[in-house]
């Protein structure tokens, strides 16, 4: 025969072990489905959008290219301290397909003072909102800037870069994709 | 690199990020010291803020200024010349915005000196209502910063506020009387008390809000979310056996009321933390029934079941082993604690969300837990003091002792019904509430005779048995004739020999009030919008079965008649989240809610009244004065 403290402790444990199963199996539903989420690989999608030249630009344009696409503003100082790097990239590996494209989450008239100052020698796109929007297409899921994104050949979104991305960091991401130093 | 980026994005332990974080500096030594920053600044993704966690809006109003309060979370800072506040409202005029001076932070590209804000600050901005009508206006509040913590910027944030505004008319006749226009309650907006309580943990005094949190809890130690856990408390004391000292209840009963306020406190900063209600997942069949199975184990050891068939030789091992014993008995009592929290009382209260609010919003899962500590120790004050007297008061051995550890039995069991009500049909539960009163009332002599002689006692029992036994029997004749309500089981079959009339109105008195069901954000929505076609302000209830203010505001409030003249003319809908299923979540999520009970009240243009929102229970003159404070009608 079983004492009642028996009879309870089994009950209880068994009844903790069926809640503590169940709750665990719920987190981990859960979370597989965020992994999931974020590990797809993501097509660059397409988009149409001014440069400071007032042409409108969609990514195709530059199909079988590796491309460095960064979101940026003239009120966001981050921002403005990667730009001299990707400058340096762009005149380094362009040669061998590279190509940097920037996207200002910004009004024109600042973009276009900014760009008298410092020379930048890639395409810059100017949009507000629609840029904002934009980069959380490419997986910015807090809408923060500086926010990059490096494609390969194929049109893959290989990496994805929150905050400053310096040249060092940006050439070993790309010497992955037989961008060669 | 990408591989590590994900597993710091997802993983949600420290030990994982400092993990990573290692691993990380390791790489990043091996490419050159310069590069240890910028693997960290890739890394940093779990560090950014969410823009709403990093800036904080709040507004307030009175009649002639909407004040803003940002929070700037330290390390962050905003543009003070993208703070601004408007509103296309035609009939409010607005002034200068009052700004406090920034601090200085220099820009060197464009060589200026920007100004900005790294602290929390108050926006301003002067307007006047011409409009002769009550309305609320939608203001428009943006702003733009950058974290210097994870070196990156925000988007811009554009926020409408809305604001309920008092017909002009209503100031000029102040002005009449008064040289200066008076300042009314109307002027400061409400706030609802969730709010006060998670405004409280924000600003302020700690030891002084924790301190409110237990006041807070002490209130709700005498509503029906902490009765059940009276006699589960007595019945693991009492189920002791004879001679409990002091010293020994109250121990068993700290150990108690700690596993439940650990239980409450664990609990609610998950659900803080992840908007998950955690406690619902436990309303389901199979736990609710083997719980219930505990509470009937439990009570019929009460009733001696078991230690007449306990063989000597198991009696003798647990004599020898009475030191683990002791032991075993206070796990037990933390895990019925634990249990009781999660299972029996899983009361949403305003103090709770308060707290819920604060981790929510903050990730402040610190000084949160502590309130919810404050608050659950609250809760749980009266049965520490209950418990200790039960070792003074209770009779420490024979007869006495049996009745005594009986009646608790028969609580229990009760208990273990009442748990079931959540699950099975109502029929179900009634046959055995019935069942449980018939049979108690047999064993207290209500069908014996009583012999000549007798002691007062037996007569009192016998009289107690009887009312019992009339009790059980309504409830089962009801039943039967198809009630589903056991403290009226006999409504609608006393009307044979009565008029109509005199019937109809007994009807009206008991009725409830007449929700229309929705479901999911869609069934919301259409409801609303037909509201609005009919110029109706709606109220919306969040309902479950196993919500137990939700159902004391059925039983006590709504079907109190001024309760239902205060809301005659207005929509009343009501979620069912019993099912807790994808929709039901949809709809928390909707609100921003992490469960029952809330109720909102919509103005007749279909706009919630966010200050209004009630959590937890409210007596029909509370909630009589709260509709009529809202003025939705």
């Amino acid at each position: 025969m079983f004492s009642p403290k028996k009879v309870l402790s089994i009950l209880a444990i068994l009844l903790i072990s069926t809640i503590s199963s169940f709750a665990v199996q719920r987190y981990l539903d859960k979370n597989a489905l965020d992994i999931n989420d974020d590990e797809a690989i993501l097509i660059r999608p397409e988009f149409a959008i001014a440069d400071t030249n007032g042409q409108l630009r969609n990514i195709k344009d530059w199909d079988g290219k590796v491309i460095l696409l960064n979101f940026w503003a003239t009120w966001c100082p981050p921002c403005l301290n990667e730009i001299p790097g990707f400058i340096e990239l762009q005149e380094q590996y362009g040669e061998q397909g590279f190509q940097v494209i920037g996207i200002a989450v910004d009004n024109e008239e600042a973009v276009r003072k900014y760009m008298n100052e410092v020379k930048i020698n890639y395409p810059v796109m100017v949009a507000e909102f629609e840029a904002i929007e934009l980069s959380s297409r490419y997986g910015n899921r807090i809408g923060a800037l500086p926010y990059s994104v490096i494609i390969n050949r194929e049109g893959e979104i290989s990496d994805k870069i929150t905050g400053e991305l310096s040249k060092i960091k940006a050439e070993k991401m790309l010497e992955r994709l037989d961008i060669k130093s | 690199m990408t591989l590590f980026k994900h597993i710091t994005a997802k993983s949600l332990s420290t030990l994982a990020l400092i993990l990573t974080a290692s691993l990380f500096q390791h790489t990043a030594n091996a490419a050159g010291g310069s590069a240890l920053f910028d693997s960290f600044g890739m890394n940093n993704q779990d560090e950014i803020l969410d823009v709403d966690d990093a800036f904080k809006l709040s507004t307030r109003n009175t009649d002639k200024a909407l004040i803003a309060t940002l929070k700037v979370t330290e390390g962050h800072y905003l543009y003070r010349n993208k703070v601004k506040i408007s509103t296309d409202d035609p009939e409010v005029q607005t002034g200068e915005l009052q700004l406090p001076a920034g601090e200085s932070k220099d820009d060197p590209v464009f060589n200026q000196t920007l100004s900005v804000f790294h602290h929390d600050f108050e926006a301003v901005l002067p307007f006047r209502y011409t409009g002769s009508t009550d309305k609320s206006v939608i203001f428009t509040v943006e702003y733009q910063g950058c974290s210097e913590i994870a070196g990156i910027c925000y988007p811009p944030q554009t926020k409408k506020i809305t604001v309920q505004l008092l017909a002009a008319n209503a100031f000029t006749a102040d002005a009449d009387e008064a040289s200066s226009p008076t300042i009314t309650a109307t002027d400061t907006a409400e706030v609802s008390e969730q709010d006060k309580m998670s405004d409280a943990l924000r600003s302020g005094n700690t030891w002084i809000t924790l301190l409110a949190f237990f006041a807070a809890g002490l209130l709700l130690a005498f509503t029906p979310c902490v009765f059940p856990m009276i006699p589960i408390l007595m019945g693991i004391i009492v189920g002791q056996g004879e001679a409990q000292s002091v010293k020994k209840s109250f121990s068993l009963s700290l150990v108690y009321v700690l596993a439940m306020a650990s239980t409450y406190t664990i609990i609610g900063i998950l659900v803080g933390l992840s908007g998950e209600n955690i406690q619902a997942w436990f309303q389901n069949p199979w736990i609710i029934g083997s719980f219930a199975a505990i509470f009937v184990a439990l009570a019929f050891s009460m009733f001696g079941f078991y230690e007449l068939q306990m063989p000597s030789s198991i009696q003798n091992r647990l004599a020898q082993i009475s030191n683990n014993q002791r032991g075993g008995t206070l796990l037990g009592t933390a895990i019925m604690g634990f249990l009781s929290a999660l299972i029996v009382g899983p009361c949403v209260t305003a103090p709770l969300v308060g707290a819920l609010i604060y981790i929510a919003e903050t990730g402040d899962a610190v000084l949160g837990g502590m309130a919810l500590f404050s608050l659950s120790m609250g809760m749980g004050a009266p049965l520490l003091v209950l418990g200790a007297s039960a070792g003074k008061l209770l009779p420490k051995a024979g007869a006495w002792m049996e009745t005594t550890k009986a009646v608790f039995g028969v609580m229990l069991l009760g208990l273990g019904i009442w748990l079931l009500e959540r699950v099975t049909p109502p029929a179900a539960t009634m046959a055995l509430w019935a069942a449980l009163l018939i049979i108690s009332a047999i064993y207290l002599g209500a069908l014996t005779t009583l012999n000549k002689g007798e002691s007062g006692w037996h007569k009192l029992w016998k009289g107690l048995g009887i009312m019992l036994l009339i009790y059980g029997i309504a409830i089962f004749i009801g039943m039967m004739a198809g009630n589903r309500n056991i403290f009226q089981p006999l409504q609608g079959l006393s009307g044979s020999g009565v008029s109509t009339s005199i019937q109809s109105s007994a009807d009206q008195q008991t009725s409830h009030l007449n929700f229309k069901q929705i479901k999911g954000v869609d069934g919301l929505n259409a409801a609303l919008a037909e509201a609005k076609a009919q110029n109706k302000a709606v109220m919306l209830d969040f309902y479950a079965d196993w919500c137990v203010s939700c159902k004391e505001m059925e039983a006590l409030t709504f079907s109190n008649p001024e309760v239902q003249q205060a809301l005659s003319g207005v929509i009343l809908l009501q979620a069912d989240v019993t099912p807790n299923d994808d929709k039901d979540r949809a709809l928390y999520k909707h609100f921003n809610i992490i469960g029952p009970p809330s109720i909102m009240f919509f103005n007749r243009d279909g706009e919630e009244l966010k200050n209004f929102r009630l959590v937890g229970y409210k007596n029909a003159q509370q909630f009589t004065q709260h509709i009529e404070r809202s003025g939705i009608k």
